[in-house]
């Protein structure tokens, strides 16, 4: 777990062999690389051509800017089950404004420019209210942001009365395409590590997560620490929701269901821990390319849902016990 | 020298309509380690983190340097040249020392942490303290006595001007004590006025210049140390007076039977010896006192007998009861139980109450069995077995419905003893069992102890680092040192002084730690 | 038994019954449950309290209910299950499959009699929270995650079984267990094996040595290690039990409903958490009564009906529910501060 850690102390001397090796990451990337291959083989080559390659990362966008965001709420020792509940709410909202399939907002289709801002605003604003509620209020995160989750769904409901959103501006369709998408996704990810690993707001949020205590006690404001990471999750709830509608271009308030689930297992696989304090972005981004593999090539060699589901669970309890495991042998 | 660096008047502070300082005056010189003495709960701390802005004092006074302060937060207070080493270790595990030490304020350049500069004001705050830890190493991988360390050097990179040290060799060995005492020399010498709270004696004449007594939340005094002696602090401190060194008859008798022998153990994990070739036996009625340090292997030999060491340590050896040899692979708290063996746990909070459950709870929970019929538990049982139980203890308040958490911490340690009598155990182990319980409440424990022993031939180990307490209570005693068992003398051919010495090793160890003040 | 007979032994002397039943923990949760029926009678304009309707609420509430009563044994240890809902699919899957004479569906070539199909269903409810309770007590896994696996590999199991599509025609006798009464046009069934869940329940939390270990083992779990109490098997235990009523539940909607679907139980593992820390279950785990959980099922299980009768659609219902678990919470949390 040395690797993040340690990487901003600098390790000149040793090899840049060993340091690959050493490296906390490299088992999760070994996992993946070993996973392409497989399946790869198994489908014989299927699931290796350029086009279903971009399809993943395409489907990989969504989880993982989402998972990015879960990931700053885990370091802090709390849980957000509020994501697709937030996305949807936020998609919904954005997309009633520029469709022309009924004009109930503005009466009129707004532009791109206005209805954006606006997700993503809202979107915040949500993950403002789950900070509010564990921070200020002391609720637990499990708690409040499953509440936060049903509210996301009612509001997502009562915008469009519970029907499918279609008849979008054609110029949505350009940030959840190629490559709009994985560069989005990947920027995030970038500003991400970022912000944990090289300024004072990111190194809070590890020392809020490992030790609250020890943190409030150097002058940490753990709750506007808390209060941070939930809206950062909350935005980018936000962002996925719109990527998703983007790519879609058209979307049922059904449409974003278990992307909590996935959002956890993305950040479990990625190696961060759920206690908080321990873990970093690169796994999480490898974390959720996992999953998309996984969940690309069932569909791809049409292993059905009964295959999806099994495996996803399994994936899910394993990932976490092997990192377990490995840790109590050190 | 004599400039006065901190001073405090008329605190008052209160929890939940429960005073827990009356009218505190308090201060501090530059230069000067003032030792602020009291049992546990006594409001020593409270007293210090009211100035911190831990904990809001309901009135009072605070000058630094002549200057009227009130500070909000311990931000404040460390910006203030006020800081503090807190009891409980405040450290986060995952990150590095260098990022433990700035934690809250890393240096940073247009947004952006200075991770090289980090590291190197880390070791030169380090360096002033002649320590020796790795700024990059990750705290969670330190030794106890380097993460300690770590914390001081926190402390001191505020560069205060009044520093405040929370029990700070609570979880020391000597050894590290020895090296904490040339650290707060050092400090003193920089003209650091230096708070050390502590509650054990011998520190305040290590190392201290004046000693503050402060009991049930009201100051009894202040002192130079010159004008002071152990027995007079002694009596400041419990508000009762005590003879200085005890003295024991001769009055020892040899057990006819042994309710446990255990021949030629050995603990380890990969490298790690916890103990070794431990041979003892402790009698039917007899209690046997195992006097050592911290570290020593009396937790982990007490644990092993109860089959509570972790399955990762190798045990080899043979473990005798009552005549029978046991099973060591098999052993477990649930078999050992069963089999008649009881341990009071040191760490009583995490593992011997449940707080949130009442007296009677805790009582029944490893004597089920006396009190169900199949696998139901009779009311009427677990009453009339509860109130036995609370009247051999003396609980106060007898009261088998009260929560845990509302005893006192005596209360709470006979509650813990209570329900291994609740379970009628032949073999109790008793690991530091009057810590952080006071004074008045001890001698009733040492009471109940005896009278079990006594009346129903109960054998008792007690494990402890308090050699008092083992002069004290026990029939006989082995000394362990460094997973050895050592010595074994009978208390009335020894004293506390010598079994100092035993338990440190070497006369010449014990002097030589002196003479360094 | 213990803490709460003892308890009201020591304090009920000389004041009155009322002063009692005002004291009591579950006291502010009985008037939240009588004002929430009050309002939805009125609301309704009578229709809710209609004893017909109340027979109603308590069959419907049956499945959440015991699964809650399942949920509760695990947050009494500090865990948390989210597989319930999987699970009663999962097994609703196999029971049905088993049961019905929908020819293509028959998992034996014939139609099992309820005799074999019960009993499997619960076995395979019991089988699935086993791993949970195996993941969680021997590698330590936290409990969010594997019953979130968990979930995930019942809802497979679900799948593979049905093949995605919805199961009718079961034998009819399984009607019997959703939809009959004793007398005929009497107590519900369901609301029966219900109510005789929780009062087995309550009696093996208060009475037993097994219930008075699984709170000694939430409550602390080093003291009750070291008071001899197999804290692993505790946990171990809890999901099993918890998958095996999860499985009941799923049964009794089966025989209710007399369809299986892959989204019958969805929302269920949410509405058994809130009926459990709406019924005062602490999250931390070691506190928590069977009482106050049946109340809190029947809280919600009150209200969904009212929505139901005032044709309100099922997202408002999900929003008051979340309303309704914050506040709970809320309330429980700012009530421990001000102690």
């Amino acid at each position: 777990m040395a690797g993040v850690i340690q990487r901003p102390e600098g390790e000149a001397a040793r090899g840049i062999g060993r340091r690959v090796v050493a490296h906390e990451n490299f088992a999760i990337g070994m996992a993946l690389v070993g996973l392409v291959a497989a399946l790869g083989g198994a489908s014989r080559g299927a699931t290796v051509t350029p086009s279903n390659i971009a399809n993943v990362l395409l489907q990989s966008s969504v989880r993982g800017v989402v998972a990015v965001g879960q990931a700053f709420v885990i370091l802090t020792g709390n849980i957000d089950l509020s994501v697709s509940g937030v996305g949807v709410m936020a998609m919904m909202m954005g997309g009633a404004m520029m469709t022309t399939q009924w004009q109930n907002i503005l009466g009129y289709p707004a532009s791109l420019a206005l209805a954006i801002p606006v997700m993503l605003l809202v979107a915040a604003c949500w993950g403002l209210l789950n900070g509010t509620l564990v921070s200020r209020f002391g609720i637990p995160s499990l708690i409040a942001t499953f509440g936060v989750w049903q509210l996301g769904y009612g509001v997502a409901y009562y915008v469009t009365n519970g029907e499918a959103l279609m008849e979008l501006p054609e110029s949505l369709a350009i940030p959840g395409s190629l490559p709009a998408a994985p560069i989005i996704f990947f920027s995030v990810a970038v500003a991400a590590y970022i912000v944990l690993n090289h300024t004072g707001v990111g190194r809070n949020v590890y020392a809020v997560g490992g030790n609250p205590v020890s943190a409030f006690l150097s002058g940490i404001n753990v709750r506007r620490t808390s209060l941070y990471v939930f809206i950062i999750s909350g935005l980018l709830a936000g962002l996925g929701g719109l990527l998703f509608l983007s790519r879609g271009m058209a979307a049922s308030i059904e449409a974003l269901r278990g992307l909590e689930l996935d959002s956890i297992a993305a950040c479990a696989i990625g190696g961060i821990s759920l206690f908080g304090g321990r873990g970093n972005i690169v796994g999480v981004v490898l974390g959720a390319i996992i999953i998309g593999v996984l969940t690309n090539a069932i569909s791809v060699m049409h292993m059905g849902h009964a295959a999806r589901y099994i495996i996803k669970g399994a994936i899910i309890i394993g990932a976490v016990a092997i990192d377990i495991i490995r840790r109590e042998r050190r | 020298m004599d400039e006065v660096a901190l001073k405090m008047t008329n605190i008052n502070k209160s929890f939940g309509g429960v005073q827990v300082l009356y009218d505190v005056n308090f201060d501090v010189r530059a230069g000067e380690v003032h030792a602020l003495l009291g049992e546990n709960g006594a409001g020593k701390s409270v007293l210090m983190k009211t100035l911190m802005g831990v904990h809001r004092p309901d009135s009072g006074d605070y000058l630094i340097a002549g200057k009227n302060v009130r500070f909000n937060n311990p931000t404040e207070a460390q910006r203030n040249r006020v800081s503090m080493v807190y009891q409980e270790f405040g450290l986060v595990k995952y990150l590095t020392v260098a990022e433990n030490i700035f934690m809250g304020r890393l240096p940073s350049r247009r947004g952006m942490i200075r991770w090289g500069y980090t590291r190197k004001r880390a070791s030169e705050v380090l360096g002033s303290l002649g320590s020796s830890v790795p700024p990059s190493a990750v705290v969670g991988d330190l030794k106890v006595a380097d993460q300690q360390e770590v914390e001081i050097a926190r402390a001191l990179s505020y560069d205060p001007v009044v520093f405040i040290m929370d029990e700070p060799s609570a979880a020391l060995s000597y050894d590290e004590i020895g090296h904490l005492y040339e650290l707060v020399n050092t400090l003193r010498e920089k003209g650091v006025a230096i708070v050390y709270i502590t509650h054990k004696l011998n520190e305040v004449f290590d190392i201290a210049d004046r000693c503050t007594v402060i009991r049930d939340g009201r100051i009894e005094g202040t002192y130079a140390i010159s004008e002071l002696d152990l027995s007079m602090l002694v009596e400041k401190m419990t508000g009762k007076k005590v003879s200085a060194e005890v003295v024991r008859e001769d009055t020892y008798k040899k057990p006819k039977e042994s309710i446990i022998e255990l021949h030629g153990m050995n603990a380890k994990e990969k490298d790690k010896v916890l103990y070794t070739d431990v041979d003892m036996k402790v009698g039917k009625g007899e209690i046997v006192g195992i006097a050592g340090q911290i570290g020593a292997g009396k937790t982990e030999l007490g644990k092993t007998i109860f089959g509570a060491l972790p399955k990762t340590f190798t045990i080899t050896g043979e473990m005798l009861f009552d005549g029978e040899p046991v099973n060591m692979k098999k052993l477990s708290p649930s078999v050992a139980k069963k089999m008649g063996i009881g341990f009071v746990t040191e760490d009583r909070q995490a593992e011997g109450i449940i707080a949130e459950q009442s007296v009677l709870f805790n009582l029944i929970l490893p004597a089920f069995q006396r009190v169900t019929r199949g696998f139901v538990i009779i009311g009427g049982m677990a009453r009339d077995l509860v109130r036995g139980i609370i009247k051999d203890v003396a609980l106060r308040p007898p009261e088998p419905g009260r929560l845990v958490k509302f005893l006192s911490g005596g209360n709470q340690q006979k509650v813990v003893i209570g329900k291994w009598l609740a379970a009628e155990s032949r073999l109790l182990i008793l690991d530091e069992p009057t810590r952080g319980v006071d004074v008045g409440a001890r001698e009733e424990i040492y009471e109940v102890v005896r009278q079990q022993v006594r009346e129903n031939g109960l054998g008792v180990i007690l494990l402890s680092s308090d050699l008092r307490e083992i002069m004290i209570a026990a029939d006989r005693i082995l000394v362990m040192r460094l997973g050895r068992i050592t010595h074994e003398v009978l208390p009335h051919e020894t004293s506390e002084r010598q079994l100092l010495h035993f338990v440190l090793g070497e006369e010449e160890e014990a002097e030589g730690k002196k003479s360094k003040k | 038994m213990t803490t709460e007979s003892v308890e009201r032994r020591d304090k009920a002397g000389a004041r009155g019954v009322a002063g009692r039943v005002f004291r009591h923990e579950n006291a502010t949760l009985g008037i939240i449950l009588a004002a929430v029926v009050a309002a939805m009678a009125i609301a309704t304009g009578g229709k809710a309290v209609a004893v017909r309707n109340m027979k109603m609420v308590l069959v419907e509430t049956a499945t959440m209910g015991i699964c809650a009563i399942g949920q509760a044994f695990v947050i009494l240890t500090g865990g948390i299950d989210l597989s319930v809902a999987g699970i009663a699919f999962g097994t609703s899957a196999l029971g049905s499959a088993m049961m019905t004479t929908q020819e293509f569906q028959q998992i034996l070539g014939y139609a099992a009699p309820v005799w074999q199909g019960i009993p499997a269903m619960l076995a395979l409810g019991a089988g699935l929270g086993a791993i949970s309770g195996l993941v969680v007590s021997r590698i330590k896994v936290p409990g969010l995650i594997a019953t979130l696996g968990v979930w995930q590999i019942a809802h497979g199991v679900g799948f593979f079984i049905t093949g995605g599509f919805t199961i009718t025609r079961m034998v009819t006798p399984l009607k019997f267990f959703g939809q009959g009464f004793i007398p005929e046009g009497g107590f519900p069934v369901a609301g029966i094996i219900f109510i005789v869940v929780a009062v087995v329940c309550y009696f093996i939390w208060h009475h037993t040595v097994y219930g008075q270990s699984v709170f000694a083992a939430g409550g602390s779990p080093g003291t009750a290690y070291l008071s001899g109490v197999k804290v692993k098997n505790m946990q171990f235990s809890v999901y099993v039990i918890s998958g095996l009523l999860a499985g009941l539940g799923g049964m009794i909607r089966t025989a209710r409903v007399m369809s299986v679907s892959y989204s019958s139980f969805d929302g269920l593992e949410l509405q058994s958490i809130a009926a459990a820390v709406i019924g005062g279950m602490s999250l931390f785990g070691g506190k928590g009564t069977i009482v106050g959980v049946v109340l809190g099922a029947l809280v919600i299980g009150v209200i969904r009906n009212g929505m139901a009768i005032l044709g309100a659609d099922p997202f408002l219902e999900s929003t008051i529910l979340g309303v309704i678990v914050i506040l709970s919470v809320a309330i429980d949390t700012w009530r421990r501060r001000g102690r």
